[in-house]
């Protein structure tokens, strides 16, 4: 019989020793883990007893993960796992394992600034992850992304089982929508330990698409780094669904408007540069059939009399409908800036405009206090002198002419009027009476070019604007117009 | 102006129509004139410079220009008369068609001696020339030669 010398200090002593000092558990392990010796710091901090203890693998005993591995590897060696107890809570140590000549010594303590939670701030915790688990999204990976924790609704959404979410990275959902600097500055910053929140589209199993807004919150070691993160998500896909199809009609809206200003501005340099040219060949039509008069009228028969002055009135009005065209297609490109300018100020202009009809009708006029509204004053005059010139025109021939001008508020503008109670006509016309050159009336009833109130709708609707019209056949008529309200600090 | 010596007036002038609406209208003018037409600027320098067919032509004594012609434009025209030391004194008138202000700016440049619009009808047009006739060939003193 060979004797092996005793050791400076017998390990079991040494074990005895360490086992009784508080927080800290330690045990004799065996070469393949299993434990030879159990001490009451064990029994105090893991609830295992000696009995229960002893002779098992601590692997099992402590339920510790696979990926953290006790080290036995003959030599002191340092480890953080994640351990649990005999009521199956779990708490993560620190793990030193020193080999010694009758196996391994475990020490094990609790990390720092964790300490062991009581149980009602466990079963609070477990309902608050309730809570959280039924409201939201809820996923956990680890530091790498790879997905540790799913709930119910994390698989639900993204189609996935948790069999095959977990341990899988978090990618397998990315939908490729976002650009990779999103997803670089969503890691750089959950990194460093910042919580991160933003809208990101993902992607289901069956390829479906799914928008959430997400919160992710680092959880940091003791040292401050992140060693898992926490996603908590709700869904948005219908609000995406819905803004982007807002944002997609806004575009197309946008489109319209501009292919129509393009129109228009096409239109308005047509019929500048139509008229404009036309009135060239026709300045010689007219010139010439008034020189035949001049020159032939009754020389010839009475036909050639009568052919001749058709042709002049003709001549005469298509120079008129040119010179008004002219005028019409100007009109935007006079229009000077908008300012503040009193309304009355217009009213009056207009009336001065007009003073020998309003003496020829002679209308008992009614004025109410008009504002001040942003327009150009020379073309709200414009406005103001047509619609006059209009109610004069179309008077009564049975009754006085009464005229009723005013505004009111309404919403974020003004709405004036202009009333008279002349012959009115049909309201099915109310539409067709603002297009130029369209007119009610025989040139030999009332003359005129149908321009003018095609020249106020123009103005109204360059103003931001509209004009419309009501009217009763034999009662009146009465002429609506919105001007935008002055915003300037007065 | 001797009343038995006629006055010699260049129209230049595209359109044919406006040529004769201005004889016409100088015709019963109270001032003998002899109308000469030329139908765009080249014409119009190679009336002044005598070159053929114009051989024998006269120096005017008023010239009508007109601005927008094929070739040779009415600007371009009035600017090689006004750097001519020998034509430079002819009163030159633009009778145009076109109201925009860079053409009536560019002519008073270039030392137009009127800027006048062509007016629509024909009793406008007809007063004007009567009176373009009345004030350059009777009113207004120039030089001799």
């Amino acid at each position: 019989m060979t004797q092996t010398p005793a050791p400076a200090i017998s390990p079991i002593t040494l074990h005895l020793l360490l086992g009784d000092l508080p927080g800290l558990a330690t045990c004799l392990l065996g070469g393949g883990g299993q434990v030879l010796e159990w001490t009451e710091g064990a029994h105090a901090l893991l609830g295992q007893g000696r009995e229960e203890a002893v002779g098992r693998p601590i692997a099992d005993l402590l339920r510790i993960p696979a990926e953290s591995p006790l080290p036995l590897l003959g030599q002191r060696a340092e480890t953080w796992s994640l351990l649990t107890r005999r009521d199956g809570s779990t708490f993560r140590a620190q793990l030193i394992t020193l080999p010694v000549p009758e196996g391994h010594l475990l020490l094990m303590h609790p990390a720092l600034g964790t300490p062991q939670p009581k149980e009602e701030t466990v079963r609070e915790l477990m309902e608050l992850r309730q809570a959280l688990d039924e409201s939201a999204i809820v996923a956990i990976t680890d530091a790498k992304g790879d997905i540790t924790y799913a709930n119910d609704r994390f698989c639900r959404i993204s189609q996935y089982s948790r069999e095959e979410l977990l341990g899988k990275n978090h990618r397998i959902i990315n939908s490729g929508y976002h650009p990779k600097a999103f997803f670089t500055n969503l890691w750089s910053s959950i990194a460093r330990g910042h919580v991160w929140r933003g809208e990101i589209k993902n992607r289901a199993k069956d390829g479906s698409y799914y928008w959430v807004d997400t919160t992710i919150v680092p959880f940091l070691d003791a040292s401050g780094r992140p060693w898992q993160y926490m996603s908590i998500r709700f869904e948005i896909t219908e609000r995406k669904r819905v803004e982007e199809a807002l944002l997609e009609k806004q575009a197309e809206l946008e489109e319209r408007a501009a292919a129509l200003a393009r129109s228009n501005a096409d239109l308005e340099q047509f019929a500048y540069v139509a008229s404009h040219d036309l009135q060239e060949p026709l300045r010689m039509v007219s010139s010439f059939t008034e020189l035949l008069a001049k020159r032939y009228k009754g020389r010839l028969d009475t036909d050639a009399d009568e052919f001749i002055d058709f042709a002049m009135q003709g001549a005469l009005r298509m120079q008129v409908m040119i010179q008004d065209l002219l005028a019409y297609a100007r009109l935007s490109n006079t229009m000077e800036g908008t300012q503040r300018i009193h309304l009355e100020d217009a009213l009056d202009a207009a009336l001065a405009n007009l003073s020998l009809a309003v003496k020829e009708a002679a209308p008992t006029i009614r004025r109410f206090p008009l504002p001040v509204v942003m327009g150009d004053l020379s073309h709200l005059t414009l406005l103001y002198q047509n619609l006059l010139a209009n109610a004069l025109k179309f008077r009564h021939p049975g009754r006085p002419l009464e005229l009723t001008l005013g505004a009111e508020r309404e919403g974020g503008h003004w709405r004036c009027s202009v009333k008279d109670n002349g012959i009115g006509f049909d309201p099915q016309y109310a539409e067709r009476i603002f297009t130029i050159f369209q007119r009610l009336h025989s040139r030999a009833e009332y003359p005129g070019n149908g321009i003018g109130l095609a020249f106020c709708k123009k103005i109204v609707e360059r103003h931001g604007g509209r004009i419309w019209v009501e009217s009763t056949p034999n009662q009146g008529t009465t002429f609506l117009f919105t001007l935008p309200m002055d915003r300037s600090p007065s | 102006m001797s009343g038995l010596q006629p006055c010699e007036i260049l129209v230049v002038d595209d359109n044919p129509g406006d040529v004769r609406l201005i004889q016409e209208s100088l015709k019963d003018g109270r001032v003998p004139n002899r109308i000469h037409a030329a139908r765009d600027g080249e014409e119009a320098l190679a009336f002044l410079r005598r070159q053929a067919p114009f051989e024998s032509a006269p120096r005017p004594d008023l010239i009508l220009l007109d601005l927008n012609m094929p070739k040779v434009g009415g600007l371009e025209v009035l600017r090689a008369i006004k750097a001519s030391p020998e034509w430079k004194t002819i009163p030159t008138v633009i009778l145009t068609t076109s109201m925009g202000n860079g053409d009536i700016k560019g002519c008073y440049e270039a030392q137009a001696n009127a800027y006048l619009v062509k007016p629509t009808d024909l009793g406008t047009f007809s007063e004007m020339l009567s009176s373009i006739q009345s004030f350059w060939l009777t009113l207004a003193t120039l030089p001799v030669g």
